[in-house]
């Protein structure tokens, strides 16, 4: 007999992002106020009031 | 005689390509937006003829000209009849013109300059100027302490980044980067990656053929996650507020970015939101057709 699908179907979606979401997550914990830095830098020196 | 159905296998494979096609759905929809920053003139000028942003330009360049006025002696009036807001829009136009140029063959690398010669003759003219400078003063003080000082004002106002940098910087780019090249090839990113998402569909479909429904709630749990991953990514991209960030270095550039990437984000959230809506209807096709094959007893 067929059993009937899991709910945890639904959960798939959420599975496939995770790997994306984690290295995302990761990069802004480790470059993230680097990047930030940089990027102030070069808005003072790029940008007129 | 027992119905064959997807192995171990062919799901394990699928999982696999189900992934890469989560990644290549999402990166479709991001490159789809970042080729329209880099090509699509229309949409920098919708930004810069925005009324809020004109209005804040008009407001700026007419309290410094009042300033100049009160400081050397002439009409305001006699400035601003130039500077109308039909000439600043034009303006407008004419820079986002040169700065979309620059991605392009034979770029120019000055920025446009307003007329200043024009400003410097109506003042010149103006009888409350004449009264206030000698005649062999005027010329000088009519060039160098009201036409050059406006027109620059006007040019940081429309384009408020130094746009000496860009002239001093943008001729070494250019030597060593092939520009016009890297952006046409950029152009055929969302094509390219919306091919490979498409093969990558087929794949599955092909690998789940014998539960066909298999293969719909994988290609939904990609269309979904994609979709999942654009609206968190723009929820992230505004919660780092970069608005914010470059208004502490100018609100008028803060102001016009704010604006493009509004119109960034509304195809963008109209995308993911189709997406997340279709992968989840194939996952619910997905279920509804395994809850009523389990309800028949259809045996594997």
């Amino acid at each position: 007999m067929m059993k009937k699908p899991s709910r945890l179907h639904w959960l798939l979606p959420l599975l496939f992002a995770l790997p994306v979401l984690i290295a995302g997550a990761l990069a802004l914990a480790l470059y993230g106020s680097e990047l930030y830095n940089l990027v102030m830098i070069a808005l003072k020196l790029v940008v007129t009031a | 005689m027992k119905k064959l159905l997807p192995g171990r296998l062919a799901h394990t494979f699928a999982i696999v390509l189900t992934f890469l096609m989560t990644l290549t759905i999402f990166l479709t929809a991001l490159s789809w937006q970042g080729v329209r920053l880099l090509t699509d003139e229309a949409l920098h000028e919708s930004v810069a003829l925005d009324s809020t942003v004109t209005d804040t330009q008009m407001v700026r360049i007419t309290n410094m000209v009042e300033d100049l006025a009160a400081e050397h002696s002439f009409d305001p009036a006699t400035v601003l009849a130039l500077v109308t807001p039909d000439a600043v829009r034009a303006y407008n136009v004419e820079v986002v013109h040169w700065w979309m140029g620059l991605l392009q063959p034979d770029p120019e690398f000055a920025a446009p300059e307003w007329d200043a010669e024009a400003i410097q003759d109506a003042v010149r003219e103006d009888p409350l100027f004449q009264e206030a400078v000698t005649a062999t003063l005027r010329r000088a003080t009519a060039r160098d302490a009201v036409a050059y000082p406006v027109a620059e004002a006007i040019q940081s106002t429309v384009l408020p980044i130094r746009d000496q940098l860009v002239t001093l910087a943008m001729p070494k780019v250019v030597e060593k980067i092939d520009l016009p090249r890297l952006v046409a090839l950029a152009g055929k990113a969302p094509l390219l990656l919306a091919g490979v998402s498409a093969v990558l569909m087929l794949l599955v479909l092909a690998l789940m053929h014998r539960r066909v429904c298999k293969g719909g709630m994988y290609v939904g749990s990609a269309l979904a996650a994609s979709g999942l991953l654009t609206l968190i990514t723009m929820g992230v991209i505004a919660l780092i507020n970069p608005v914010g960030m470059i208004a502490q270095a100018s609100s008028l550039l803060a102001l016009q970015v704010g604006l493009l990437l509004k119109k960034l984000a509304l195809p963008l959230g109209i995308i993911a939101a189709a997406e997340l809506a279709a992968g989840l209807a194939l996952i619910g096709v997905h279920q509804r057709r395994m809850t009523r094959l389990a309800t028949r007893g259809i045996t594997a």
